[in-house]
């Protein structure tokens, strides 16, 4: 039940792809290989940028000793706090630092090169501050696979007369390939759920033309159309990676040692590791929370009112309370999964999967869709009614697309907790002659307290964060600190932006903290 | 034989305030010659052995190899320089290349088709003759372990080190692979150090044994004469059942069930005479191997007889029902 309802605002996106709208024809000729073509560009700049930034990283913390490295290891996780359209607001300082530049280039140049020069600065600057706060994606499964997974067989190959470059390039990288595409699939579809920034750099990628076709040109099935696209082009991606690992198998499931001694690195390898460590941390970290103190330190008396804080209780309150709700479902489901592995079940985890993988502008598409036409049937029904909407622009359609969007956030770290230690136990409490409802209670539900605590905070920190979904289907009037962060800054109120993006930051970094504390990555 | 690898008063330590992994570890691998390094779980005979390899660095203590230092306060030779090759108990085998360039992982400084020649004889050494283009996940248990020799042997190693290598496998399939490793390294003549809990991996591979209790070693000595005449009862008990008594041997005494693993239904004691080859743990203990036991009762009052009999270790192993009843 739970699976085929996630799944009905996909197969609504998926339908538009068989029947275009009324401007499809006008999207096709004059914008759509631009949306295309402008998703490409960003996808590959932002993972290319976001591999250097997190793959040498993870190397030099994983493998080597030099001074702060511990200090390294979580600091350089915290850019993932920063949502990409907050580094925006801060990042939009050099396009407009660089107009007396560009107008220099337009004097001496021409017209053509200025243009030239222009989008190379803006979509430089965009590929640059996304892969500075997308990257630790990458970095966290790097650096497990380089300090748990292939740490044997690095010791192996080392034992066998090899340096620690050649280790890298011939062992460490082929079999963290795994890893580092996980990784980077979730960079690629941050980036290509990304609004905030793109519309902000006016980037119009294809997440940005859906917003256009179906607000601007008020066309949604052409909306829907463009959706299809991106979810085909999400699947395409997944099935050629699958396809091209062929018949060998790249993860080392040996024992993973309780000591690892590092390699103590002496004189300029030492001030080199710390530069590779320290400059994703400036990109993604300290130039935006520096600049957005600043700000804040400017403007908080004019965003301190009464409004403020009613934002943030709406935040908060529907962030928790749809946390909550994922949480417990993921909890019901993966207890399910691990007693009955039905056909069922398995394909709920992977439309669940689905669901993270597909922008969240999509999902809202979908769901919009789904909506409008059960609102249609209710209306046709019920005659007497004021209003025909039942579902579109309620609470319960923000959090039922939230859901969509991240039920695997929730149910991955459920069903790896269920895997690794409960089934035995439910099984030993069955035996026993206790009930499944006693046994959940009272057996799985203590063992999987700290799991339940992590899917619970990163469901929170992803709604807090989530931009395009909720500007959608939020309800009339309601505003999130990520709505109005991003609303004072289309505005040209950037400033005034920083509080509520500070607050959004601190929110998701101690929630990050709190995720670091239970999920122990080997030091 | 002649030294090779060699440990001195080498110590390790894991973290502030815990007890030395390795402690004070004087110890000498002769070159050809079949070390097996026992111990219970956790007693430091892995370290000791990533030590060696250098994966380890030591507090204090030299570790030298054909007189060379590896290791010491001064000196540091990293794993890749050292010559020192490990299998680990999984074998490590490079998941995303094949059996063929596992084993050419191994090798430098050949031409191309001596390179082929040379994985060809290698493989064909361990019984994986065309099995190249097999991806280790694509063997079996033995195989990956065999792979996994092969390849550290093609790095030509001054020493080997296994650290577990029959761990993971089924009896029957570590039986046979205990055999033909022992052949192997006889016939490539290789200096090697084996890791193991286990006392019929040790019996049937090592040429001789060094028990490791706590970080320390117990006693070196050759494997057969350590098994039959340990020099204390810690050592004795590791390698196996022996029965204990606490007197001095060949001698008869009332002896209390307890020594004997006996279930106590009979009275506090039984008289039993221990003969044949027993060991001497210090001067208040006789142990004997249950092969090498015969049980007496000195005036015929109690019926003791043979409840049933175990191969255990590769040795007879008794266990006697002593009936309530006197011998009517």
């Amino acid at each position: 039940m739970i699976g085929m309802a996630l799944l009905v605002p996909m197969l609504a996106v998926m339908s538009g792809l068989l029947d275009g709208g009324p401007k499809w024809e006008h999207v096709q000729d004059t914008v759509l290989a631009k949306y295309i073509g402008n998703t490409l560009i960003l996808v590959c700049s932002v993972t290319t940028l976001a591999m250097l930034f997190a793959v040498p990283a993870a190397w030099l913390v994983s493998v080597y000793d030099f001074p702060c490295r511990r200090t390294f290891s979580w600091l350089l996780i915290l850019p993932l706090s920063i949502p990409t359209y907050v580094a925006a607001f801060v990042y939009y300082q050099i396009p407009e630092a660089a107009i007396p530049l560009l107008i220099k280039i337009r004097s001496t140049w021409g017209m053509d090169v200025f243009l030239q020069a222009e989008s190379v600065l803006r979509y430089g600057t965009v590929s640059v501050l996304m892969a500075s706060v997308l990257y630790p994606y990458i970095y966290l499964t790097a650096r497990v696979s380089f300090s748990q997974q292939c740490r044997h067989c690095i010791e192996a190959a080392r034992t066998l007369g090899k340096g620690s470059r050649t280790v890298f390039w011939s062992v460490a990288l082929p079999i963290a390939r795994p890893a580092l595409v996980a990784g980077g699939t979730l960079v690629v579809m941050e980036a290509v759920n990304d609004y905030g920034a793109v519309h902000l750099f006016g980037i119009p990628t294809l997440t940005e033309g859906i917003f256009r076709t179906w607000f601007g040109l008020e066309d949604a099935a052409s909306a829907l159309r463009l959706a299809g696209l991106l979810i085909a082009g999400v699947m395409l991606i997944l099935f050629l990676e699958n396809l091209q690992r062929g018949r060998a198998k790249f993860s080392d499931t040996g024992d993973i040692p309780d000591h690892a001694t590092r390699i103590q690195l002496n004189g300029f390898s030492k001030i080199g590791a710390m530069g590779v460590c320290s400059l994703p941390i400036a990109l993604g970290l300290l130039f935006p929370l520096w600049q957005l103190l600043i700000w804040a330190w400017r403007t908080w008396g004019q965003v301190f009112q009464s409004e403020f804080f009613g934002h943030l209780v709406n935040s908060f309150s529907l962030a928790l309370g749809t946390a909550f709700l994922l949480t417990a479902l993921a909890l019901l489901l993966g207890f399910a999964m691990s007693l009955h592995k039905t056909f069922w079940l398995n394909t709920t985890t992977r439309v669940a999967a689905l669901g993270y993988a597909t922008p969240g502008a999509v999902i809202a598409i979908g769901v919009m869709a789904t909506f409008g036409t059960v609102d249609g049937v209710l209306s046709a029904l019920d005659n007497d009614s004021l209003t025909p909407l039942f579902l579109s622009g309620t609470f319960f359609a923000i959090i039922f697309a939230y859901c969509v969007r991240f039920m695997s956030v929730s149910l991955n770290p459920v069903q790896s907790g269920m895997t690794r230690i409960c089934s035995a136990y439910a099984e030993a409490s069955f035996s026993l002659g206790h009930s499944k409802s006693k046994t959940l209670n009272h057996i799985v539900m203590p063992m999987l307290r700290g799991t339940l605590g992590v899917a619970f905070v990163l469901v929170f920190i992803d709604i807090l964060k989530e931009l395009p979904l909720t500007m959608i289907l939020r309800p009339a009037n309601f505003e999130t600190m990520a709505t109005i962060a991003f609303s004072l800054a289309s505005e040209g109120r950037i400033h005034e932006c920083a509080v509520p993006s500070i607050v959004l930051v601190a929110s998701c970094a101690v929630a990050l903290g709190l995720v670091h504390r239970t999920v122990v990555v080997d030091d | 034989m002649t030294p090779h690898l060699e440990f001195a008063r080498v110590c390790k330590t894991y973290r502030r305030g815990e007890r030395p992994a390795v402690s004070e570890v004087n110890l000498v691998v002769k070159e050809g010659e079949i070390l097996a390094l026992l111990g219970e779980s956790g007693s430091g005979k892995s370290t000791l052995l990533r030590l060696a390899a250098g994966l380890e660095a030591p507090d204090s203590g030299v570790i030298t190899l054909s007189g060379g230092v590896l290791a010491s306060d001064d000196a540091w030779i990293p794993p890749e320089a050292r010559d020192i090759g490990l299998v680990f108990q999984d074998g490590a085998l490079f998941p995303h290349l094949s059996v063929a360039r596992n084993v050419s992982y191994a090798l430098s400084g050949l031409s191309k088709k001596d390179r082929k020649s040379k994985i060809a004889t290698l493989l064909e050494l361990v019984g994986l003759a065309g099995k190249e283009k097999r991806f280790p996940h694509e063997l079996s248990g033995g195989e990956q372990q065999r792979l996994a020799i092969v390849r550290s042997l093609a790095a030509k190693p001054k020493v080997l080190l296994l650290d577990e290598p029959f761990g993971s496998l089924d009896p029957s399939l570590r039986r046979d692979l205990r055999a033909e490793l022992r052949d192997l390294f006889k016939q490539v003549d290789s200096t090697v150090v084996v890791v193991t809990h286990d006392p019929e991996d040790t019996l049937a591979i090592s040429d001789r044994v060094a028990i490791i209790r706590e970080g320390q070693i117990e006693c070196v000595g050759d494997t057969q004469s350590i098994y039959q005449n340990a020099p204390n009862k810690y050592s004795a008990h590791l390698f196996g059942p022996a029965n204990g008594i606490a007197i001095s041997a060949n001698e008869t005494r009332w002896v209390r069930p307890e020594y004997m693993k006996l279930r106590p239904v009979g009275p506090v004691g039984i008289p039993v005479e221990i003969v044949g080859t027993s060991m001497n743990c210090g001067s208040r203990y006789a142990l004997a191997r249950p092969s090498d036991s015969r049980f007496a009762v000195d005036n015929s009052d109690w019926l003791i007889s043979l409840a049933s009999d175990q191969h255990v270790h590769a040795r007879d192993s008794y266990c006697i029902k002593i009936p309530t009843g006197r011998k009517g």
